[in-house]
């Protein structure tokens, strides 16, 4: 009987034998590219692109990955977080497919992280040009909760018609009294395309806007790519009486302290005495060694929209 | 362009179409079906002129294309053959049925207002009545909650609809009233141009009374030209000073609406005017 | 050509069955016995009785065994021997706090829960990586020490009380963040889905029991269909997985006393999400108050949707919670998977299989009858016509079901 072994190349040079580098074969990695560069020169637009197969299941970050594997070599150096954390077994997970395919270095330093992958959260420590964020996203499509149909929201958006989203917003305050989109919040990229934010918490959404690194967001099974690429107007989608805010804590990190992160609530037994810790644990614990952040610049909700 | 509208060789046919469609159809032939290769000539060498801040009336019975032409001019159906010039856009130099999918919304939010027979196709039952108003302000970049629900209360008013009732869905108002919500969403960006099918069919005689009366206040207040598709030769009458006639698909009769009703020339013409008289 | 014979059917059917015998039994070495089975492939085992709907761990084994591993033929068996026993009794409610042991519980909605987050057995964050270089000789890691059958769980026979471990919901409930389903009727006898046709709209019971038996692939379309927009519900998030044995408790029928027959294990999961129906009219008038702040606003508590099934099969349990909780509203707002007439007649796998390959039966007869109709309207040279009007030519290119026998 043929071993199905000797049938695949043998290409191992620090990596895992049998498997390409980054697993994926340098052909579908040059397509990703090519997707990338032309999500980038249309920031906010989704790029359709031939999703593979990974050895992650669908949902849990198969866009992501395929992006980061298409781009990563030598000299980079890869920090995966999941939530926030680097230390969630999904991102613990795909770390572990990252080295075991390239045998490239792995970081928890924000500062240090070339690439960084992640799932719903943009790290405490604010991103330079030199770095990279890849997002994963399960729901690419902004226009979804107003429209099913994938036919129609690519009218829309080609339209640029984005009254549906507008009218939900407003029924949303007829209805509530406030905005109350919570994750993934809507924002409206260049002036040009309304783009779902991954979903980040609402507390990340103001760092979409005229950053300094390249936001790269990735659906496998959506088959989606797009870009935010650097300084680059990223505005939510509010009213001027009704503005865009992020989420509020009653208390710090029970654990540096901190009152200017999104922070993880852990819910106590008697339902009471809850308690709040940094969801950036890496950037938590650099605090606490005493280690200085470079912080993003501070959210006000006052509107400057000339 | 001193029109606000031309519209040119307009024609709507449903099917294969022949060289012989349009001269084997219509009223001398009886039919609007094409006896040599089936298709249905909805509408045929159609033409029309209106003004600024002038009311312009189509009557027929069913059947007879006026509410097709209606269609193609608000940009909801793409007509077989024709040109409409519109001054609004580009200035006239340019075919509206020939413009992109983007300005085409933007004709139908911004410079254009219909209100459509059946309520259940003008508004979206699933939106508040406000939301259903406000949706047009939207599409033109208004961004404030307040300001926004502060014109649709004003044009609520204006259409005498009770203002407690901006928030209420569509299927919870009475039909005549539904029909004012339809009246405000046209209203809500002050279009140069209404376009108002079988406005009062369907209601209440009293009902149709208030109405025409709204309209006839709106024509003083907001200059807007009108075009209004009516079976209802009293209606037409009361609102329209100059009028076309149409029967299976083309127009029969044109010219100042008392002297067609006066001194009828065509033969449906005179029928219609004697079986309403 | 064989299934069409007017003689000798029996004898071909027969043939078609040695012919799968044969092709599964293992070269010359013996059959896999049902412990085999029941070791080796615990998830096909619990997959099978889930819908199967009978909790027969052995004897799912001998059904995957002798329908070649198909999984819907070996549920197929397991409902078919299911009508062969008699009801006896009803089993007595359980609190899923009983839970004991809890071979796996993780909370997506906090990071960190009372009691802890159990990772357990699952295949999650293993890499989907062929291991390619044990194709001929197996690894025999005989590690085995979670949830395989064959080992359960002696439970309260130890003697001692077991802990309990507090559902991640309460802690959201005593904040008063969790609201009662419009659809809960906790006065109300469980239907009995086995036992009664369903009528719409069904009672909540019987829409968690219908979907607790339903075929894992139709429940996971659905549920994915609503996630991606065909169901008005925001994202939601899971309070709480579970998977462990709950206690088989029934009132003995001579006693009157309650004892436990057994053991079950179970899946089990709770969904958060807002309750919104934006079909509900009455939302308007609320609304225009709504400014003013004096109506409580729909996304000011969470509710739960929820689900339960036989076996280690999350897949399911995940997919049943989310059509829980979108199917408690009218259903005629927008979406497939809000529709519970449309969910609730097409899950079942043994029925809509079985429809579905019944198109392999011989319909020869059926057939010859729309071969008339079409040469017929060819013949009468109207076909070309009959399209565009509606007055001309009687046949419809599709026959109305009613039509179509089986």
């Amino acid at each position: 009987m043929t071993r199905i072994a000797e049938l695949v190349t043998a290409n191992s040079a620090g990596h895992m034998h049998g498997y390409n580098y980054a697993y994926l074969d340098e052909l579908t990695k040059k397509e990703i590219r090519r997707g990338l560069l032309k999500a980038v020169a249309i920031p906010g637009h989704q790029v359709p692109f031939g999703s593979r197969e990974m050895p992650i299941a669908r949902g849990w970050g198969t866009g992501g990955l395929q992006i980061t594997l298409s781009l990563i070599g030598s000299g980079d150096v890869v920090k995966i977080i999941d939530q926030g954390t680097d230390a969630g077994v999904n991102a613990l997970n795909i770390k572990r497919l990252i080295t075991r395919t390239t045998g490239l270095e792995t970081t928890e330093d924000t500062a240090e992280a070339t690439v960084i992958q992640t799932r719903h959260r943009i790290p405490e420590e604010r991103l330079h040009k030199h770095q990279i964020l890849v997002l994963q996203v399960p729901l690419p499509e902004p226009l979804r909760l107003v429209e099913p149909s994938e036919a129609k929201t690519r009218q829309l958006h080609a339209d640029q018609d984005y009254t549906k989203a507008w009218v939900y917003l407003y029924e949303d305050i007829v209805r509530n009294g406030q905005l109350t989109h919570a994750a993934g919040y809507p924002v409206l990229v260049d002036e040009r395309y309304v783009m779902a934010t991954s979903p980040v918490p609402r507390w990340d959404v103001p760092r979409f806007h005229q950053a300094d690194c390249l936001f790269l967001f990735g659906a496998g099974r959506e088959k989606r790519i797009y870009a935010v690429p650097p300084r680059t107007d990223v505005r939510p989608l509010d009213f001027a009486d009704y503005p865009f805010d992020v989420e509020r804590f009653p208390q710090g990190c029970a654990i540096c302290g901190s009152t200017t992160t999104f922070l993880d609530e852990h819910p106590a037994a008697d339902g009471v005495a809850r308690t709040y810790t940094c969801s950036d644990t890496a950037a938590c614990e650099k605090r606490v060694a005493g280690g200085v952040l470079d912080p993003w610049p501070s959210f006000s909700n006052s509107r400057s929209r000339e | 362009m001193k029109e606000l509208l031309r519209v040119v060789g307009l024609e709507k046919r449903y099917g294969p179409g022949c060289p012989t469609c349009v001269e084997s159809t219509g009223p001398e032939r009886d039919t609007n079906i094409c006896p040599w290769c089936g298709s249905v000539v909805a509408l045929a060498a159609f033409d029309l002129e209106v003004f600024p801040g002038e009311t312009v009336g189509i009557v027929g019975e069913s059947g007879s294309g006026k509410s097709t032409a209606l269609a193609c001019i608000y940009q909801d159906l793409p007509p077989t053959a024709g040109a409409a010039y519109f001054a609004p856009f580009e200035g006239g130099a340019r075919s509206t049925f020939e413009a992109n999918s983007q300005e085409r919304r933007a004709l139908q939010m911004r410079h254009m207002g219909m209100v459509y027979q059946s309520p259940a196709l003008g508004l979206s039952f699933h939106s508040t009545a406000g939301a259903n108003i406000v949706e047009r302000l939207l599409a033109v970049d208004w961004r404030e909650v307040s300001g926004m629900r502060a014109k649709a209360g004003e044009l609520l008013w204006r259409t005498e609809v009770p203002m407690d009732r901006l928030d209420a869905f569509p299927g919870t108002l009475s039909g005549g009233m539904q029909q004012r919500v339809q009246i405000a969403r046209a209203l809500a960006n002050e279009p140069p141009l209404l376009l108002l099918d079988e406005l009062t069919t369907g209601l209440d005689v009293s009902v149709q009374a208030g109405v025409i009366d709204l309209i006839r206040a709106l024509q003083q207040e907001t200059g807007a030209a009108m075009v209004m598709v009516s079976h209802d030769l009293a209606v037409i009458r009361l609102l329209a000073p100059r009028s076309i006639v149409m029967r299976l698909g083309h127009v029969v009769e044109r010219g100042l609406t008392d002297q067609i009703l006066e001194d009828p020339q065509h033969p449906y013409t005179q029928l219609l005017v004697s079986s309403t008289a | 050509m064989g299934y069409t014979a007017l003689k000798g059917g029996l004898d071909a059917i027969q043939a078609a069955e040695q012919l799968v015998r044969a092709a599964t039994r293992s070269a010359g070495g013996p059959a896999l016995s049902t412990s085999q089975i029941m070791t080796a492939f615990p998830l096909a085992v619990d997959r099978v009785m889930a819908e199967g709907s009978l909790y027969a761990p052995e004897l799912a084994a001998l059904a995957l065994r002798q329908s070649a591993g198909d999984l819907f033929e070996a549920a197929f068996l397991l409902r078919a021997y299911r009508s062969t026993l008699s009801r006896l009794a009803y089993t007595e409610p359980v609190s899923s706090t009983e839970m004991y042991p809890v071979w796996r519980r993780i909370s997506p909605a906090f990071k960190d829960i009372p009691g802890g987050q159990i990772l357990g057995q699952t295949l999650d964050y293993t890499q989907r990586l062929l291991e390619i270089e044990e194709t001929s000789a197996p690894a025999s890691e005989g590690d085995g020490a979670a949830s395989g059958h064959g080992e359960e769980s002696s439970g309260e026979a130890a003697g001692s009380t077991p802990p309990r471990l507090s559902k991640v919901a309460d802690v959201l409930r005593r904040e008063g963040l969790l609201g009662n389903r419009p659809d809960a009727d906790p006065a109300e006898a469980p239907f009995d889905v086995t036992r009664e046709p369903l009528s719409f709209p069904a009672p909540r019971s019987a829409r968690l029991q219908t979907l607790a038996r339903g075929d894992t692939g139709v429940l996971t379309a659905l549920a994915y269909a609503g996630l991606r927009g065909y169901s008005a519900a925001d994202h939601p998030t899971l309070a709480e997985l579970r998977v462990g044995e709950l206690p088989l408790r029934v009132i003995h029928p001579y006693t009157g006393r309650t004892f436990t027959a057994g053991r079950l294990r179970v899946t089990e999961c709770e969904t958060l999400t807002y309750d919104l129906d934006p079909g509900d009219p009455n939302l308007g008038t609320l609304a225009a108050r709504r400014i003013g702040r004096e109506e409580p606003s729909a996304k000011e508590r969470f509710v739960l949707g929820y689900g339960l099934v036989f076996g280690h099969n999350e897949r399911m349990a995940i997919s049943i919670s989310q059509l829980d909780r979108a199917l408690a509203g009218d259903g005629d707002t927008a979406g497939a998977a809000r529709n519970e007439e449309f969910v609730l007649s097409h899950v079942d796998g043994l029925e809509g299989a079985g429809f579905v390959e019944h198109l392999k039966l011989p319909h020869y007869v059926t057939f010859q009858a729309y071969l008339d109709r079409t040469r017929h309207l060819r013949e009468s040279g109207r076909g070309a016509h009959a399209a565009m009007d509606p007055d001309v030519g009687g046949a419809h290119p599709h026959p109305h079901p009613a039509q179509v026998g089986p």
